[in-house]
């Protein structure tokens, strides 16, 4: 099992999870974030005065999936959060060691 | 109306309640359910419990006096006596409701009290009651009663159950002697102070979408606030009681008991169906009540909203009496002193201003209420000094105002003096909250008494149509006091009246099944017809309220840094006062969502699009300058002229007035200056060219000058030229002036030299120029004769779709059409070819923006031959698809060139 983790722009949020349920993934968590990365944050002049906003805003996917799903929902979200601009986002894929379904005291796949 | 229709079965049930307590309960609170299903009301469900639970309480209480003995009950009889207090000693005892008792004992009967006490609360228990009981003596009781707030609370309401009725009457004597009256003033505070705290968790408005029917405003607490209040300030024991004497008006004596009525009716049904003391009306509580209560789904109303509507009215009602009610018991002592204490002061004549207040003489009363422009002048004056209107003078215009004709506030004066209002500064939300509350705010706009209290059955919005619209309003006034970009741009803002009027109606055309942004289009247009707006005043409105969903949509769902995105936004917005405004709204529209709901991640996008459009729409407009700016602008201009002194400050300002404002923004005053000597030099059918190298971006510039009448697709004769040439066009501009004089000036890198061409190259360029637009040349022929492969930019790897679309909204002469495309050189002349073959001329046009995509937006303003805008639907779609089907052939041969396919000539 794996936990992968987008960052992703905002406006690209809807078309990855409409793009994610088409293959199939059952469910995932969203988060408003802030962030930068190497695009860094923003400069504007506003009346003269410099605005920086040192944090992008971003949304965060998380979601969890058995190994053999891992290529598929990669390439989805890649694909699917793709603008081709900076500041497109990143795609992390770390293991999992246990899940636990509250409900019913589950554990491991099923419990995805 | 019997209370107890089958008091025989309540008899049986009691006899079997001595055995089968619990069964006996639960069949009894089933039996109830079925009445209260069949149309009983919760005051007979609440009485008839009460009855119960009172039979059950005392048998105990009894049957454990003869239990423990002759002693026992003789103390049970003389020295104790068993107390119902709070909503129990009321006999409003809700299906689930928690008992309140208290065991009063003389300390002669200290020990077998005791045992008693046990022995009904026990029972109790058993049941699966929640008990809240004390143990007190008289001396206790009077000890702690006026210190502790909810003890002396709970006893106004005090009830002998069983044991001795003569010490129950001398607790009730001594407690209304010595406790209740005594320090009214400070309990009564004590108690709204208390009931404050309750509103802040449980919802400071009544138009919560899941309100607690007892503890949100406008609760069944409100009541029990009254008869706190009404008990400790008029030693009322009923509400007919301060009707009576004139301390509650009928109509507010009507209002709370229907309130009363329809909460307890609710709560029952709650209880019931949860089987536990549930106060919250849940969304599925809401839809499963709505049905019980007979309100049919209507197209554009459910029928949960229309009882939520009537929820919120009848708690509305509630809370605004409370308020009246809380306002009379304070305004006694004041009544008491001497007028002479608090300094009245004449305003205007008509009104007077006392302390905090501000109310209106009895006898100028009728005149005033008669009087819509008085009315709105007291409103304003209420607003700009801050004060409070008075609490009876409200009442009046309230009751009044079903009296008067929306009709009759359609005057100049009300007009102004409502535009006035929603000025400011400060105080403009409160002032609208009192004029709707009154109900006047609905005479000036008449679709807000629809909207009142009418909910948006969603999980997103935590309030009321009404209540979120004013709610916006307030968010509004609270940006401008802040730090940070929002504040900054609300300060700037110049027309607050028209910003506060716009978030007033924004969301006015909800309720209805048309979408509510054209329903509140109409009502804006109506509301500014009614108001008096002039053109423009009305074109922001209408804007603002219609597309009041444009920024955050943009915002939220699109790339700022796309073009395609960015370029309509800027125009349908049009200039930065209107992109201010509607930052301003859209920011107050979600913050008034509900707490919270306005986060920085949120604020941050909205920002970040506004930063991106500022620029664009201070450019974009086709404005000409003010007078006075003109004048700075032509001083500058004639300090670069050669010739200045002999054509005069005056010719060089009324040239200037014939330009665009994007031209004079982006042009420097000395090119200004040559295009000027230029125009000046021009005879008819010369063309002139104005060419310069610009160091700070590394590209020529040729400005073409000449009259329009000279040939037709002088922009596409001119964008071939420079194809046929080599050069890359990276900007152009496109003017056309009334007069007939065309300034089009053309950006173009020129990849043939590094660094600055060439004169003579340029001198070339410029020649060719004049040749094909003075018919000596033709571009066909030199577009063949100079054809090469593309060089320098290559195609990008991945083609965007073309993308063509029209826009004939914006502007009232002209049809714009925007393309997107693939930067594809040459694609200037493909795209201006295609317009010139489709009869239309070029009025203005603005090519790059280019993006990080290697895509091209250009922006072209066409009329037909006639210079008349493009109406028909057929020719529009037409010329969309023809430009879009041209455009892509090019680019296709222009991919097949660059492979090393040879085609051929191009065009």
């Amino acid at each position: 099992m794996k936990m992968i983790e987008a960052i992703i722009k905002p406006f690209k949020l809807d078309e990855v999870k409409d793009a994610l349920l088409e293959i199939g993934v059952h469910g995932m968590t969203v988060t408003e974030v802030k962030g930068f990365g190497r695009q860094k944050g923003s400069k504007e002049t506003y009346r003269g005065a410099e605005y920086t906003s040192d944090f992008v805003p971003k949304v965060k996917v998380e979601l969890y999936v058995p190994d053999n799903q891992v290529p598929k929902v990669v390439e989805t979200i890649t694909r699917s959060a793709k603008t081709g601009s900076v500041g497109d986002g990143k795609i992390f894929v770390s293991d999992l060691s246990t899940v636990v379904r509250i409900r019913t005291g589950e554990t491991g796949e099923s419990a995805l | 109306m019997t209370m107890t229709p089958d008091s025989e079965s309540l008899s049986g049930l009691l006899h079997k309640a001595e055995f089968e307590p619990a069964s006996a309960l639960a069949e009894y609170r089933k039996a109830l359910g079925q009445r209260l299903l069949g149309g009983a009301s919760g005051a007979e469900v609440m009485a008839a419990l009460t009855e119960f639970v009172d039979g059950l309480i005392i048998g105990r209480y009894k049957n454990a006096m003869r239990q423990a003995g002759e002693e026992a009950r003789v103390a049970g009889a003389q020295y104790c006596c068993l107390v119902a207090l709070g909503g129990y000693g009321h006999r409003e005892l809700a299906p689930h409701s928690d008992i309140d008792i208290m065991l009063l004992y003389r300390e002669e009967g200290g020990e077998v009290a005791q045992t008693l006490f046990r022995h009904v609360l026990r029972h109790l228990w058993d049941l699966g009651f929640q008990v809240g009981y004390c143990m007190r003596t008289l001396h206790d009781c009077f000890e702690l009663a006026p210190t502790d707030l909810s003890i002396r609370t709970s006893m106004m309401s005090a009830r002998l159950l069983a044991g001795s009725p003569h010490l129950f009457q001398e607790f009730h004597r001594r407690y209304f002697r010595e406790v209740v009256g005594r320090g009214a003033g400070p309990f009564i505070e004590q108690k709204v102070e208390e009931r404050r705290r309750e509103y802040e968790k449980f919802g400071a408005t009544v138009y919560l979408l899941e309100p607690n029917v007892k503890r949100s405003q406008g609760g069944l607490r409100d009541f029990h606030l009254v008869r706190w209040a009404g008990m400790a300030r008029f030693h009322a024991a009923t509400l007919q009681d301060l009707a009576d004497r004139g301390f509650l008006s009928r109509q507010d004596l009507l209002s709370l008991t229907e309130a009363r009525d329809f909460l307890w009716r609710v709560r029952a049904f709650l209880h019931f169906e949860a089987g536990r003391a549930q106060e919250i009306l849940t969304f599925d509580e809401q839809v499963r009540l709505a049905s019980l209560y007979g309100f049919k789904d209507r197209p554009h109303l459910l029928g949960v909203e229309q009882f939520m509507q009537q929820y919120y009215q009848q708690t509305m009602g509630l809370h605004e009496t409370l308020v009246r009610f809380l306002d009379r018991c304070r305004a006694v002592p004041v009544k008491r002193r001497s007028p002479r204490v608090l300094p009245a002061a004449k305003v205007d004549s008509y009104f007077v201003e006392t302390g905090q207040h501000l109310t209106v003489p009895s006898e100028l009363r009728a005149r005033v209420l008669d009087s819509p422009d008085l009315l709105l002048r007291l409103f304003e004056l209420a607003g700009s000094r801050r004060l409070k209107i008075d609490i009876g003078l409200l009442d009046e215009i309230h009751s009044h105002m079903d009296s008067m004709s929306d009709e009759a506030f359609r005057t100049p004066e009300v007009s102004r003096v409502f535009m006035k209002i929603l000025t400011g500064p400060g105080a403009v939300a409160g002032t609208l909250e009192v004029m709707h509350r009154a109900h006047l705010l609905e005479k000036i706009i008449p679709v807000f008494a629809r909207v009142r209290g009418l909910m948006q059955f969603n999980q997103v919005h935590k309030y009321t149509v009404d209540q979120h619209t004013l709610l916006a309003v307030a968010k509004a006034e609270t940006f401008a006091q802040e730090p940070g970009v929002i504040g900054k741009v609300c300060q700037e803002i110049k027309r607050k009246d028209l910003l506060h009027l716009a978030i007033l109606l924004h969301d006015m055309g909800k309720g209805r099944k048309e979408d509510h942004c054209e329903v509140g289009k109409a009502i804006a247009e109506e509301t500014a017809a009614r108001l008096g707006c002039d053109e423009q005043e009305t074109r922001t409105l209408v804007f603002l309220v219609h597309r009041h969903l444009l920024m955050a949509q943009t915002a939220f769902q699109r790339d700022p840094y796309d073009k395609k995105v960015l370029l309509p936004f800027v125009r349908a917005v049009g200039t930065p006062e209107t992109l201010r405004k509607l930052l301003v709204l859209t920011a107050a529209d979600i913050a008034a969502v509900g707490p919270g709901v306005l986060s920085k991640w949120k604020e941050s996008l909205l920002i970040e699009l506004y930063l991106r459009a500022l620029p664009e729409v201070s450019g974009e407009q086709d404005e000409t300058a003010g007078p006075e700016r003109l004048k700075q602008l032509a001083s500058e201009v004639a300090r670069e002229c050669t010739n200045a002194a002999v054509v005069g400050l005056d010719w060089i300002e009324s040239q200037l007035g014939q330009f665009p404002l994007r031209y004079l923004h982006g042009t420097s005053p000395k090119r200004i200056a040559a295009h000027l000597g230029a125009v000046g030099r021009l005879q008819t059918g010369e063309v002139l060219i104005e060419e310069n190298f610009n160091e700070e971006l590394g590209v020529c510039e040729y400005t073409v000058i000449t009259h329009d009448n000279l040939t037709p697709g002088i922009f596409s004769k001119i964008a071939g030229v420079m194809t046929s040439q080599g050069l890359e066009v990276l900007d152009a501009q496109i003017i056309t002036r009334q007069d007939g004089v065309v300034v089009d000036t053309f950006q173009v890198s020129d990849p043939d030299y590094a660094g600055v061409p060439p004169i003579e190259r340029r001198a070339s360029v410029a020649e060719t120029i004049v040749r094909v637009l003075k018919g000596e040349e033709e571009v066909e022929r030199l577009m063949s004769r100079n054809t090469r492969l593309p060089s320098g930019r290559r195609l990008p790897t991945t083609r965007q779709a073309t993308e063509v679309q029209i826009d004939n909204e914006t502007c009232d002469r002209s049809t714009i059409i925007d393309v997107f495309a693939d930067d594809t050189q040459g694609l200037l002349y493909a795209i201006t070819r295609s317009i010139l073959d489709l009869d239309l001329s070029v009025h203005a046009a603005r090519i790059s923006l280019r993006d990080e995509l290697d895509q091209v937006a250009d922006v072209i303003y066409v009329t037909d031959r006639h210079g008349a805008k493009i109406k028909d639907h057929a020719r529009l779609e037409a010329i969309r698809t023809t430009i879009q089907k041209d455009i892509d052939q090019f680019i296709d041969r222009q991919v097949a060139g660059s492979e090393g396919v040879s085609t051929g000539s191009a065009a």
